[in-house]
């Protein structure tokens, strides 16, 4: 249910700020740290004007150690605070994965319930940039697969906001993964007084069908809608999904379209194999199966680190071209 | 038949689904069984014509016991691993009237007689599809691809006539008290050759005798008699008399009681239960209505206990709260009579020479013809009508 938007539009990258502006006006344990979030305002702006707003001792910049950035939240949330912490890139989560798993995900369980970890971790996923191995990855299926951590990830400025601002309010710990190609595609946002959020576990249908469901995630959501578009022009009309957080997974929403369409696709920019698509495509065969006229198919990068030489990194991950062949073959059966 | 479960030593065949004589694919469902606790399809261990088919629906058979071979078209057991459909491990034979397949003798693979590729593909929605609509795969036929789909199954319903493919339905199993209720009604309808006898009772002093009752009564409600109570009481007056209806049929032998212990049939949301009043026939009218009322309440409720559901010996069906003005009942075997009641209606009729309107109630008695012949039913329902026309002994 979107609010009313009065027409305005801003980017993805404004609504996250206004999203931790908000955040921060409301609650004085909200705090902010990360490598160059404060004076620069972010490597991509995101949290461009917050350390004039609140001030070095709420919000300050970090050196390069994501084990520190992310333990230190971990510790701050621990004793009261609720921090928003950025890492940069969704690649070096590698480097802060003991924190993130072993500690931030176990503590209010392995303490009886004694502690909680309200803090959340901003960083990014996705390719297309022309940054090669270590910077284009999407590594959101490594934290989806540890019990105790939420997932979310965002495909418009509203959807980032409202979830952004539930994620913040909420006493578990979440990441929250950005793709970098979002951050300056615009989308209606209610005006900042106009507070509103969005609960988690709630997938969100982003175009309605009857012939075939595909499932999407972040960017990947506005392939799907174009590859929609597209399809719809051949006389297929395309039903897509968007999760919207993947821990929790409102799976029913899936499954409901799946059982409707008989057919779907999962198009998510993690590696394939082992991925957010088999996990989605698992579920809906259990699930669905009954109701399915063909496979499940899966589109997700392909499982290459992913090349520097833009020829080559664009065939490894899915596009328009490649949803729209693929539903053209199901559909035709 | 098949083991399905870790402590069963036999199940009912449901039904064949393949006919004696067909082909049998392996992998397709050969039969339905029915354990304890479910019906379960089961498919084909092997390929061949099903034939020496020893056991019937609705048969109890042990487990291991050997139902029917799968043949190849010469007759013999067309591989080592799959001939027979259902055997024990031990390879025992049981009841089976054939020889046993020879299991050495042949050992070629057989073909199946139309078809020359291996199995059709099909999807999983196309397969629940032609389930639902009870169509056979084996005559089902692709579109343009490889695989049968939930269109091809759509285009051949659509050919069949009807357009059902398009036509939803929910399904909903038979279960629980529903089942119980197919199998019993289903059972007795085939078994008891029921017939039916039908006549009008004029309610004019019964409902004087209400209309008394409830002034003179103090309190009012349930300490002075209904009308559903009143019937009960003269439908129990009556058996006294006939007691040849009073009874069960058991194996060829009719159980005549001497007690009479009044079935009510008391309908629900989900089905029909009949709560039993013991004795009906020693009770005065205002205790059958009491008792009644606490027995329904809880039927409701479902709070019966399985003791006050069983052991009737003749029961009383009524529908005339729905404006039903008569009806015939299926009976509630072993018992061989039920009475059938409907609602009391104001008809006009013939005295000393001038038209008057009286209320009427037509009742119908269905008896089991193997034990009570028509004019024993008859003068049953004769006594039942001058019980109730004269209103005496109802309280």
């Amino acid at each position: 249910m979107s609010m009313q938007t009065n027409g305005r539009e801003i980017t993805m990258s404004e609504a996250i700020n206004e999203a931790i502006r908000e955040e921060m006006g409301r609650d004085e344990n909200v705090v902010l740290w990360g490598e160059d979030v404060g004076a620069a305002g972010g490597v991509f702006k995101v949290t461009k004007g917050i350390l004039d707003r609140f001030g070095p001792e709420r919000v300050f910049d970090t050196p390069i150690s994501e084990a520190g950035i992310v333990g230190l939240a971990v510790g701050a949330a621990m004793t009261g605070l609720r921090p928003v912490v950025e890492v940069m890139f969704g690649d070096f989560l590698t480097l802060a994965m003991d924190q993130l798993v072993n500690q931030a995900a176990k503590i209010h369980y392995m303490s009886g319930g004694t502690f909680r970890v309200p803090m959340v971790v901003r960083t990014t996923l996705g390719a297309g940039r022309r940054t090669a191995a270590q910077h284009s990855q999407s590594l959101h299926a490594w934290v989806a697969h540890i019990p105790g951590l939420k997932v979310v990830l965002p495909s418009s400025p509203y959807d980032a906001k409202g979830l952004l601002k539930t994620a913040i309010r909420d006493n578990n710990p979440v990441v929250f993964f950005e793709d970098k190609i979002s951050y300056q595609r615009k989308g209606p946002v209610p005006d900042p007084d106009q507070d509103y959020t969005i609960s988690f576990g709630q997938a969100d249908v982003k175009r309605e069908g009857s012939d075939l469901t595909i499932i999407a995630t972040s960017s990947m959501v506005h392939m799907a809608l174009t590859a929609a578009s597209k399809l719809s022009e051949d006389g297929i009309q395309a039903e897509v999904i968007d999760p919207r957080t993947l821990v929790p997974l409102d799976s029913q929403t899936l499954i409901d379209s799946v059982k409707k369409t008989s057919r779907c696709i999962v198009v998510d920019q993690g590696y394939q194999s082992f991925g957010v698509t088999a996990e989605i495509a698992a579920l809906v065969a259990e699930q669905a199966f009954y109701a399915l006229d063909v496979p499940v198919r899966r589109l997700g990068a392909v499982d290459v680190p992913i090349p520097f030489s833009p020829s080559l990194e664009d065939l490894t991950i899915p596009t328009v071209e490649s949803i729209v062949v693929l539903a053209h073959e199901m559909v035709a059966g | 038949m098949p083991a399905l479960e870790m402590a069963q030593d036999s199940a009912t065949l449901v039904r064949w689904t393949k006919n004696e004589g067909e082909y049998v694919t392996k992998g397709e469902v050969l039969m339905e069984v029915e354990t304890d606790k479910a019906t379960i399809e089961i498919e084909s261990t092997g390929s061949g014509v099903l034939s020496r088919v020893t056991a019937h629906a609705g048969d109890q058979i042990p487990v291991g016991q050997v139902i029917a071979v799968l043949l190849d078209a010469d007759g013999h057991s067309p591989t080592q691993a799959g001939p027979v459909v259902t055997a024990s491990q031990g390879g025992s034979e049981g009841k089976s009237q054939s020889p046993a397949p020879d299991l050495r003798t042949n050992s070629k693979v057989v073909k199946a007689p139309e078809r020359t590729s291996g199995r059709k593909l099909i999807s999983p929605k196309a397969r629940r599809l032609a389930s639902e609509h009870g169509l056979d795969l084996s005559t089902v036929r692709q579109g343009s691809g490889q695989v049968i789909r939930a269109s091809d199954i759509s285009s051949m319903l659509t050919a069949r006539g009807g357009g059902l493919a398009s036509v939803e339905y929910a399904a909903v199993r038979l279960r629980g008290k529903r089942k119980v209720i197919a199998d019993r009604t289903q059972k007795s309808h085939q078994t008891a050759p029921h017939i039916a006898l039908r006549l009008s009772i004029d309610m004019s002093e019964v409902q004087k005798l209400i209309e008394r009752e409830k002034t003179t009564v103090k309190g009012g409600g349930n300490r002075s008699p209904n009308l559903t109570s009143i019937l009960l009481k003269a439908a129990a007056v009556a058996l006294a008399k006939h007691p040849g209806l009073n009874a069960h049929l058991v194996n060829d032998e009719v159980r005549q009681y001497s007690c009479i212990h009044l079935g009510v049939a008391v309908a629900l949301d989900d089905g029909v239960v009949v709560p039993v009043i013991r004795d009906a026939g020693k009770k005065r009218t205002v205790e059958i209505h009491q008792e009644l009322e606490d027995l329904v309440a809880r039927a409701r409720r479902d709070r019966l206990k399985p003791e006050e559901m069983t052991g009737s010996t003749f029961t009383v069906t009524n529908l005339g709260m729905f404006g039903v003005e008569s009806f015939s009942a299926i009976l509630n075997t072993p018992e061989v009579a039920i009475l059938s009641l409907g609602c009391t209606v104001d008809k006009a009729i013939k005295t000393q020479g001038q038209v008057d309107f009286r209320p009427f109630l037509e009742a119908t008695i269905n008896v089991d013809h193997r034990a009570i012949d028509g004019a024993v039913a008859a003068k049953y329902l004769q006594t039942f009508k001058h019980v109730l026309e004269s209103a005496q002994v109802l309280l």
